[in-house]
């Protein structure tokens, strides 16, 4: 299914397919709070789980082919231990594929190897300069700059990838370059660093050095999560486009497009490089490759499913927090609370309705 | 400030919340008595927590996959809503009106039922058991799915009678007849659920309310001397005129939030503790036409609930130990890990929150305490009043600090209860208390080492009254 | 009835979470078991085999032993009707012998009640695990709960010893006198004394204990040492509970590496319970019962089961007779149970119904509400 927004189709994306299912082990999610796209189709999953189930806290590979998801491995676990992690959040590969995950609890930046091999960790809580509190954010430059968002300080700083500190910007405060409690960050390709600057309900801007340069939505239901967690996932009707709810995670593609994972408005939101709205995405899964696995071994949920009228519950993103975009345009968003990824292809051609 | 007024204001936060630190209590007492039922009683635009911070660090908290994660998101809400009677209305509804989610095995469905007590626990009562009779857990929970038309499960028609409104009887007499449950069970027919999609491949969906006509009894009944086609509005209609509604709400209410009364089963027979304060709350209900606000209205400012005699009158629940403690050391006041273990606090020591052992909820009072419940709870609030490196702690020991260069045994003794209550103990008691003071020395603390000794053997009174017998009560 | 040298105890374990009974005790010459297990079939070289047709899992070599010995009696295919696919919902069910209403009276509360109706030694029944357990649930019935025996009692937050027995004379000091001050202010004085005399009793335990055998650093290997400390000490205890953490055994997915550290957990830590009792010389009285609330489903899902009915349980001891009791269910499609599940042959009514007739001695009816056919592994 193509979307087309208010009658501009210069960009239309179609929906391609859910990968995932729930499980706290092996060939599933929990909690999917963000990911890494590495070569090869291969993406690292941190997941976050919850403390009574904590063997579900953990990062999972897997590679998302044509085909559908294929598992890989996982590593890592719940824990104060070295390489463990107690609040994973975020996580993003270098160049060598060295996998950098984002601790918000311990306030520390963990490195693996691309097999997930615990190399070294850094982080000092505090406020200073290059002191963490609460990173929630990570991005790779190019040129091997990592961004930190230190959310509780209300700051991006920059590292290099060895966690010496290079430099920050941002403060408290609902000016332009200012920032409530950020989450997720996105470059673009030309090095602009995009916040989601979470309790502000909009994103920013900013070049490589901090300078400001733009902000981009306006505040939705006001941060209203109990509306959001009643309505399981299925989007208020009369929220409209360029309004945020507290948005979690944003990325930029190869034209410049920006992507947001609109948190509590159950939906990703795509915007033109000058903040043009032109698409949303509600989310259209149906049943994921590990899903049909799952379900075919428990015939009394297929005679389940053949009861249920209206699917839109299952279907649909429920608080979303993070969205990539990878070399060959597929889009693909976080489902976090139900713990799989929803994938929709960018087309390169203008698609007829 | 008179000591009086703080007593009273700590009693009130007790019963009409999960109690308080010093420093709240004191700005409440500022704030004046009835200032404080009114804003009690009144949920603010401001929202009760905040939401978006809490489900930020506890994402799972939206599908609740699990049973303990509704659990442990409603002991967060019960610490730090600030609208602190709409939790404790929350808790107070689910132990009269109970489901259990070890029987409807859908957590979401189980916590969606008490954040309706949450939001509606302090509305009108018509509407709070028009809710219930079409609240999923509840049909779940009670059968009424499998009720039908043609084959009447009256599980539901009698509980809704017997335990959520009226009460077996009242003065001696019976409230109903068996017909009158009948007549309940079959007006309730083709109340049911929709088809759920199930748990895998994503995780839970709630159940939903539907109602089915094609199956519901349209033919006339006869119901409490009332004859017409009843369908569950109607029912209700005609429960909530019964005087023996109110007496039933109001015997509740006293038992919750003054003092015990027996169990609902002999209510029949045994008559209130305090007849005058029932009829007060009756009357407040047929006055209001049937509003639960203005039942606690009339509850916490008449002199029955200000007396002194029914201060630490009542065993605390489990969730009150728990809540209580946290909130007076200040723990958990915002989202960090270890919550999920405080949290199954309240099920150790005998009250599975979401999980009542029956319909009839838990029996409460003395039957709280066996040797092992009371070696949890003694263990959990000694074990967060003796950690001084927590806010509520460090409170207490600066104010004592604050009272003199160097503080007298009895006086110290008597400062950490005042501090922590204010409590009363046996005079027994307070000796031991006392005589242990004086055996550690002198109670300085103008230098580091002194500060550091006057700390720690504070923790350790805290400590030791979080083992008396009184401070079990609340 | 068995006879012993001393008063028989009982040792009951659960595996919380729905053990998969078709990778415990596997038909592993049956080919529909490879048919419905792609991911999950153990292979035919790698399986502990027992009998012509079924193997022990691979992960369960240190239970063989007894097996060979002829101590460990395998109770196939065993549940209830109309199972119950909820954890908590068949937990309860095991723990209080009521499949159709909610019941609230445990098992074992009835059988510690039976022994000591005045509940007169408050350390009849001990629990190892926090809070109360719906199977040793009973109205005036004692049981304490036993977290980490080397700690248990009052004011565990007092590391230092010499401060915290002080704290606790001070505590036996507050709550001795009689107050008279109101019933349930005495009712609460009386129980903090109870429960400090059977904390400071269940304290002597690890003085009196010591062995060469060492258990494996898990929850289970601690829960089952204590339980082996508590037996040796002589307290009278005549029954012991424990469960395996929380629905540990819910091995929905990865379930090749997940549940083969389960059973070779659970496995050397029997060992372990089974030689620290023979090496204490204290085997002789004792039967460890060890079940799951439910089986998992026939067919795996890619990578792991879902919750099924049609279990396993085991009984080992030195007075029980070893061998199969029940039927291995058919795994024919035609006689699975709705939704792909192994049908149930055996009661577990039947084996509780056993264990207490011919084991405890006691009349099994009202226990168990009803009269079970026995099963002859006692």
């Amino acid at each position: 299914m193509a979307s087309v927004f208010l009658g501009i189709n210069d960009r239309t994306f179609t929906f391609m397919f859910v990968a995932g299912r729930s499980e706290f082990q092996g060939t599933g999610f929990r909690n999917p709070m963000d990911m890494a796209l590495a070569p090869d189709d291969v993406i690292y999953v941190v997941n976050r789980s919850y403390e009574s189930r904590s063997d579900g806290t953990r990062i999972n590979v897997f590679r998302l082919g044509d085909e559908g998801e294929e598992y890989i491995t996982e590593f890592g676990s719940y824990g104060e231990e070295k390489g463990q992690f107690i609040w994973p959040i975020s996580i993003a590969v270098d160049s060598d594929v060295n996998v950098y995950v984002a601790d918000e609890w311990l306030n520390r930046i963990n490195v693996y190897d691309r097999d997930g091999e615990f190399l070294r960790d850094w982080g000092i809580h505090g406020a200073g300069d290059g002191e963490l509190n609460r990173p929630s954010g990570l991005a790779i430059g190019q040129d091997g700059t990592m961004f930190v968002v230190d959310s509780l300080n209300h700051r991006v700083q920059r590292f290099t990838l060895n966690g010496e500190y290079l430099g920050q910007f941002g403060s408290f405060g609902s000016g332009p370059g200012q920032l409530n409690t950020p989450w997720g960050i996105g470059l673009d390709k030309d090095g602009n660093v995009f916040v989601a600057d979470w309790r502000n309900d909009r994103i920013q801007q900013f070049t490589a050095q901090g300078e400001w340069q733009a902000s981009f939505g306006q505040p939705g239901t006001g941060g209203d999560a109990s509306i959001v967690q009643k309505m399981g996932g299925i989007k208020l009707s009369n929220v409209p486009v360029g309004q945020f709810n507290r948005p979690a995670g944003v990325c930029v593609d190869q034209d410049g497009d920006i992507y947001v994972a609109d948190w509590l408005n159950n939906r990703v939101q795509v915007l033109t490089p000058d903040g043009r709205f032109i698409s949303e995405f509600t989310g259209d899964a149906g049943l994921s490759k590990w899903g049909v696995d799952k379900i075919r071994s428990n015939p009394d949920m297929i005679r389940q499913r053949n009861g249920v009228r209206d699917f839109t519950p299952e279907r649909v993103l429920w608080a979303p927090c993070a969205v990539k975009v990878d070399g060959k345009g597929r889009v693909i968003i976080a489902d976090t609370t139900r713990h799989r990824f929803q994938v929709y292809q960018k087309n390169t051609e203008p698609v007829l309705i | 400030m008179a000591d009086r007024e703080i007593a009273l204001m700590a009693h009130l936060l007790r019963r009409a919340g999960f109690g308080a630190s010093r420093d709240e209590v004191e700005a409440r007492v500022a704030q004046g008595y009835d200032n404080v039922v009114e804003e009690l009683l009144n949920v603010g635009d401001a929202p009760g927590i905040d939401e978006d911070l809490m489900y930020r660090a506890y994402p799972s908290y939206f599908d609740k996959v699990a049973v303990e994660t509704g659990q442990t998101e409603w002991v967060y809400r019960m610490i730090n809503n600030r609208y602190q009677l709409q939790e404790k209305m929350s808790l107070f509804w689910h132990t009269i009106f109970c489901s259990g989610d070890n029987k409807v095995d859908n957590a979401r469905t189980t916590t969606i039922q008490i954040d309706k007590f949450r939001e509606q626990g302090m509305g009108n009562f018509q509407d709070l058991i028009l809710m219930l009779s079409k609240d999923p857990a509840m049909l779940y929970y009670l059968d009424n799915i499998e009720s039908h038309k043609t084959a009447v499960n009256e599980n539901y028609g009698r509980e809704l009678l017997e335990l959520f409104s009226m009460g077996v009887g009242k003065d001696g007499e019976l409230n109903y007849t068996e017909d009158d449950v009948k007549a309940c069970a079959r007006a309730f027919t083709g109340w049911n659920l929709a088809p759920t999609i199930p748990v895998f491949p994503y995780g839970r969906t709630p159940f939903e309310f539907r109602y089915d006509p094609a199956d519901h009894d349209h033919e006339d009944k006869t119901f409490l001397g009332e004859t017409g086609p009843w369908n569950g509005e109607d029912i209700i209609d005609i429960i909530c005129k019964q005087p023996a509604t109110a007496r039933f709400i109001a015997r509740k209410m006293y038992d919750f939030f003054v003092a015990d009364e027996p169990p609902v089963p002999s209510w029949r027979q045994s008559q209130p503790r305090d007849l005058a304060a029932i009829n007060t709350l009756e009357k407040a209900y047929f006055d209001s036409g049937y509003e639960i606000k203005a039942m606690l209205k009339a509850l916490f400012t008449s002199d029955f609930f200000k007396s002194e005699s029914v201060y630490y009158a009542k065993v605390k629940s489990p969730a009150e130990v728990v809540i209580g403690t946290l909130r007076m050391v200040g723990h958990h006041t915002s989202p960090q890990p270890g919550l999920f273990f405080v949290a199954m606090e309240p099920k150790y020591m005998g009250m599975d929150l979401l999980n009542p052992p029956t319909v009839e909820g838990w029996h409460t009072g003395a039957e709280w305490i066996n040797s092992g419940t009371l070696i949890d709870r003694i263990n959990f609030a000694a074990g967060l009043l003796g950690d001084t490196g927590l806010p509520g702690v460090k409170s207490i020991i600066g104010r004592l600090m604050d009272r003199s260069d160097s503080i007298p045994p009895e006086e110290f003794v008597d400062g950490c209860l005042d501090l922590t209550g204010p409590l009363t103990i046996a005079e027994e008691t307070r000796s031991e208390l006392v005589a242990h003071v004086q055996a550690g020395g002198e109670l300085r603390h103008g230098t580091e080492s002194e500060r550091e000794n006057f700390s720690q053997r504070t923790g350790e009174m805290l400590q030791f009254i979080a083992t008396t017998s009184e401070f079990q009560f609340g | 009835m068995v006879t012993t040298n001393k008063d028989p105890v009982l040792a009951v374990f659960s595996l919380s979470g729905g053990n998969d009974f078709m990778n415990t005790v596997i038909p592993y010459t049956n080919p529909l078991y490879r048919d419905y297990r792609p991911t999950l079939a153990v292979a035919e070289d790698q399986v502990i085999p027992i009998t012509d047709e079924l193997a022990f899992h691979p992960a369960m070599g240190s239970l063989k032993k007894y097996w060979d010995e002829g101590k460990l009696a395998i109770i196939l295919g065993v549940g209830y009707p109309h199972p119950s696919l909820s954890h908590f919902r068949s937990m309860d069910i095991w723990a209080t012998c009521e499949p159709d209403e909610l019941g609230l009276i445990g098992w074992l509360g009835s059988v510690i009640q039976e022994i000591d109706p005045k509940a007169e030694n408050v350390l009849t029944g001990v629990n190892f695990g926090r809070g109360l357990p719906r199977s040793m649930a009973k109205d005036g019935v004692p049981v304490a709960s036993v977290g980490d025996l080397s700690s248990y009692g009052l004011l565990t937050g007092i590391e230092e010893t010499g401060q915290r027995d002080q704290a606790l004379d001070l505590f036996g000091r507050m709550y001795s006198p009689v107050l008279g001050r109101g019933v349930v202010n005495d009712y609460i004085r009386r129980t903090g004394l109870e429960a400090m005399a059977g904390a400071d009793i269940l304290g002597t335990a690890p003085g009196k204990y010591s062995s060469t055998v060492e258990y494996g650093n898990s929850a289970v290997g601690g829960y089952l040492k204590d339980m082996v400390q508590v037996h040796n000490a002589g307290f009278g205890t005549r029954v012991l509970f424990t469960t395996a953490p929380y629905n540990i055994f819910d091995t929905h997915a990865n379930q090749a590496v997940g549940h083969s550290n389960l059973l070779m957990d659970i496995s050397t830590n029997i060992d372990c319970f089974m030689t620290d009792l023979r090496e204490q010389h204290i085997s002789d009285n004792v039967m460890l019962f060890f079940y799951s609330e439910f089986g998992r489903r026939a067919m795996d899902n890619g990578s792991g089961t879902d919750h099924g009915s049609g279990g396993v349980a085991f009984a080992l001891g030195e007075h029980v007779k070893g061998g199969i009791y029940g039927e291995y269910p058919s795994l024919e499609l035609g006689k699975l149970e709705d939704g792909g599940n192994l049908q149930h042959n055996v009661d577990f009514r039947c084996a509780y119904s056993t264990i207490l007739e011919r084991w405890m001695g006691m009349d099994a009816k009202p226990i168990v509400g009803g009269t079970y056919e026995q099963l002859d592994f006692l």
